[in-house]
C-alpha cells in the first residue's frame, strides 16, 4: 500500500513538475528535513518543513523548525535556495532568516524566567539527488545562529527595609549560539 | 562507480571535511547583564544613637511600617529606622509632625501617654504627651535578649542605608545548565519580616490604651506590654507607664509573628497555628488553646465569637496556602475551623461589627459581610493599593499600603469613601 501511494506521489510530482518546467511558472514545493546541530553544547536534533513556491531552480518558501540545541526553540523563518544546475542532480546554496521562538517560562514562588525570542539564521550549501523530476534527496551543512533572551526576574522584599514584594528584573542573558547544521531530507 | 554516486560520496566527503575544520570555530555565546542595588551602612555608636533619640523635623515616609493610634495621632514605623507621629485630627489632612530616629526599631505600643519602642534588644518609654515634644524617658537595656544586636555603648550600630544602583555586563562562553535552579538568598529573614501588627485594647484596666494593627508584635493591656520575639513572649509590667518592668520572658517555640489581646486572652499567630494565652494572670500568662495550620504567614485578630487568621504562603512564610481561616471561639480550649476562603496575597486584616477587611496584597484590600461567616460576601475591593495592614476603628479605616498611607470611611462598607492618603517618598 505504502509503495502505491509512493509511485502515486511520485507519478503526480513528475507530470506536475513536467508542466511547470514547460510552462515556466511558480510551483508549489516543500521540504522535509532533519538532521543534527553539532557546537560548543552537545550535538542536538533538528528538523524542518519548508514550503512555498519554485521557479527556474528558485525555491521562495516560510520554514518553521524544532531545535533541541541547547534550549528547545521553534525557528519561523524564510527560506530562499538556488539550485546550481539545471538538471536532476544538482548542488544547491540556501539561506533562511527569521525569529527563533522560545517557550517554557519559568515561575516559582519568588523567581520566575521569561524568555524572549531571538534572530534565527542559517546559510549553506547541499547536494540534490533527484529520484524523478519532482522528488529529490537533499544532503546538506550550514552555519546555523540562533538567539534568545532570557529575563531572570526575583521576588523580594526592599532589602533597606521596604514592606512590600515586588518583581526586579536581576538579570539578563542573550544567547547567541551558533551551530554546524547537517540535514538531509526530502524535497517535493 | 556511477558518477552521481561519485558526487554524492564527494559531497559527504566535503560536508565532513567542513564539519572538522570549522566546529572549533563555533562557541556559543552568552553576553550577561546583572543589576544590583549596593547598600552602604551610615553607622552611629549606641551612645550617640541612645543620646539622640528626640523627635526631629518630619521626615518624609518611605518604607511605612506598622502603624499604631492612639487619639488623634498615628504613629506610622519606618522600618527599622524610626517612627513618623502624624497628627490625624482632621482624617481629610493629616499632618507629619514628627520623627523619631530609633534603630532597629519594628514594633511599637501605646499606654497612656507612654509610646513603647523597641530599639533592638532595649525598650524605649517615650513620653507623647506632646506628641510634638515627645522625649525619651527611660531605655531598658536588653529587655529583648534576643533581639539584642550590641553589647557595649561605643558598639557600632546601623542607622542608615545610602543605596546606589549598578549595572554589570559581562560575557561568556554559554554552558548548559542541566537542572540548575536559582534562587534569592535572603539576607536576614527576620529583618525582612513584615509581620508586626496592632493589638486590640478591648478589655484593657487600668489605662488608655491606643490601637495596633494584626500584624502587631507588641501589646498593651492589663498594665502589661506584652511583646513576642521570635520564640518568646515577654511580659512587662507598665503600672508604671515611664518605668517598665520585665516580669518574665516566657519561651514558645520558633516562629512566633503576631500578638492580638481581646479581651482575658492573648491570641498569638505563629507561622504553624494560633496559640491563644489566657491573661487571668497577666504576669504568667497560661497557653490554653492552640490550633495547627500549614506553615504560612498568619496574623490574627478576633471579635470575641471567632478568630480570623489569614495565611500567606510564599518567600519566608513556607510554600503553604494562601487563604482566611475562621476558627469558631466558642472554646478558646478547643478551637475548631469554621470555613475557610481563598486569597492571594494575605497580609493584616481587621474586623468591626460585621465587616472584615483583609489586605491581600497584590490582589488589593477586600471589604467583607460576614454577618454569616460560613458564606462571607465580598463587598468591595480596592484594587489600586497594595495593603498590608488595616486598623479599623469607628467606621474608619488606617491602612498601610506600599506607596503610602490611606484612610477610608467604611460606614457603607460597599462603597468605601477615601478620606486622604499620605503618598511615600517617591
Amino acid at each position: 500500500m505504502f509503495k502505491i501511494k509512493l509511485l502515486l506521489i511520485a507519478g503526480a510530482s513528475t507530470l506536475f513538475g513536467n508542466a511547470i518546467a514547460q510552462t515556466g511558472k511558480p510551483a508549489y514545493s516543500g521540504f522535509i528535513n532533519a538532521g543534527a546541530v553539532f557546537g560548543s553544547n552537545d550535538t542536538k536534533i533538528h528538523a524542518q518543513t519548508i514550503h512555498g513556491l519554485k521557479m527556474n531552480g528558485w525555491f521562495g518558501g516560510i520554514g518553521v523548525a524544532v531545535d533541541d540545541y541547547f534550549f528547545q526553540s521553534f525557528p519561523v523563518f524564510v527560506d530562499l535556495r538556488k539550485e546550481v544546475l539545471n538538471k536532476t542532480n544538482t548542488p544547491f546554496i540556501y539561506a533562511d532568516g527569521g525569529i527563533n521562538m522560545v517557550r517554557k517560562d519559568m515561575k516559582e514562588t519568588y523567581m520566575r524566567i521569561d524568555n524572549k525570542p531571538g534572530i534565527f539564521y542559517e546559510g549553506g550549501v547541499g547536494y540534490k539527488i533527484g529520484l524523478n523530476n519532482r522528488i529529490g534527496l537533499n544532503f546538506s551543512a550550514g552555519y546555523s545562529f540562533k538567539a534568545y533572551t532570557e529575563e531572570t526576574y526575583t521576588r523580594t522584599y526592599n532589602p533597606s527595609g521596604g514592606t512590600t514584594e515586588e518583581w526586579i528584573n536581576s538579570k539578563t542573558d542573550k544567547y547567541a549560539l551558533k551551530r554546524l547544521a547537517l540535514k538531509i531530507g526530502l524535497e517535493f | 562507480m556511477r558518477p552521481d554516486a561519485a558526487k554524492l560520496l564527494l559531497s559527504i566527503t566535503g560536508v565532513l571535511l567542513f564539519i572538522f575544520t570549522l566546529t572549533g570555530c563555533f562557541k556559543d555565546k552568552m553576553e550577561t547583564t546583572r543589576r544590583f542595588a549596593i547598600y552602604t551602612p551610615e553607622y552611629k555608636t549606641v551612645s550617640e544613637v541612645r543620646e539622640k533619640l528626640m523627635i526631629v523635623a518630619p521626615k518624609e515616609i518611605q518604607y511605612p511600617g506598622k502603624i499604631y493610634i492612639k487619639g488623634n495621632y498615628i504613629f506610622l514605623g519606618e522600618i527599622n529606622r524610626g517612627i513618623h507621629i502624624i497628627d490625624n485630627s482632621n482624617p481629610a489632612s493629616p499632618q507629619n509632625i514628627g520623627y523619631i530616629e530609633i534603630p532597629y526599631n519594628v514594633d511599637m505600643a501605646v499606654k497612656n501617654n507612654t509610646l513603647y519602642a523597641d530599639m533592638g534588644g532595649d525598650l524605649l518609654s517615650i513620653d507623647i504627651t506632646d506628641p510634638k515634644n515627645a522625649r525619651v524617658k527611660k531605655i531598658t537595656e536588653k529587655a529583648f535578649p534576643t533581639q539584642q544586636r550590641w553589647a557595649k555603648a561605643d558598639d557600632k550600630v546601623i542607622v542608615n542605608w545610602n543605596r546606589r544602583d549598578t549595572v554589570i555586563y559581562t560575557k561568556a562562553d554559554a554552558k548548559p545548565k542541566g537542572d540548575e535552579h536559582w534562587y534569592p538568598i535572603a539576607e536576614d529573614g527576620t529583618f525582612y519580616n513584615l509581620s508586626s501588627g496592632p493589638p486590640g485594647s478591648t478589655g484593657a484596666t487600668g489605662g488608655v490604651y491606643g490601637t495596633g494593627g494584626s500584624m502587631a508584635r507588641f501589646a498593651t493591656t492589663k498594665e502589661r506590654l506584652f511583646a513576642v520575639g521570635n520564640n518568646n513572649l515577654g511580659v512587662f509590667n507598665i503600672s508604671e507607664d515611664l518605668n517598665p518592668q520585665l516580669v518574665v520572658t516566657k519561651p514558645l517555640g520558633w516562629g512566633i509573628e503576631t500578638i492580638f489581646p481581646f479581651g482575658e486572652n492573648l491570641f498569638i499567630g505563629t507561622n504553624t497555628g494560633v496559640l491563644v494565652f489566657s491573661l487571668e494572670n497577666a504576669d504568667n500568662p497560661s497557653q490554653v488553646g492552640a490550633f495547627g495550620h500549614v506553615r504560612s504567614c498568619d496574623p490574627v485578630v478576633t471579635d470575641g465569637k471567632h478568630i480570623f487568621v489569614t495565611l500567606r504562603a510564599g518567600s519566608n512564610c513556607g510554600q503553604g496556602v494562601s487563604q482566611l481561616q475562621i476558627l469558631s471561639a466558642t472554646s478558646l480550649t478547643n478551637l475548631n475551623l469554621v470555613k475557610s476562603y481563598n486569597l492571594e496575597n494575605p497580609y493584616g486584616l481587621a474586623v468591626d461589627g460585621n465587616i472584615l477587611l483583609i489586605c491581600d496584597g497584590t490582589a488589593g484590600l477586600k471589604v467583607y459581610d460576614m454577618a454569616d461567616v460560613n458564606a462571607i460576601k465580598l463587598l468591595q475591593t480596592l484594587k489600586d493599593i497594595k495593603p498590608y495592614d488595616v486598623i479599623a476603628v469607628n467606621g474608619r479605616a488606617i491602612v498601610s499600603a506600599a506607596d503610602g498611607i490611606y484612610q477610608y470611611d467604611y460606614k457603607t462598607p460597599s462603597s468605601l469613601k477615601r478620606l486622604s492618603a499620605l503618598k511615600l517618598k517617591k
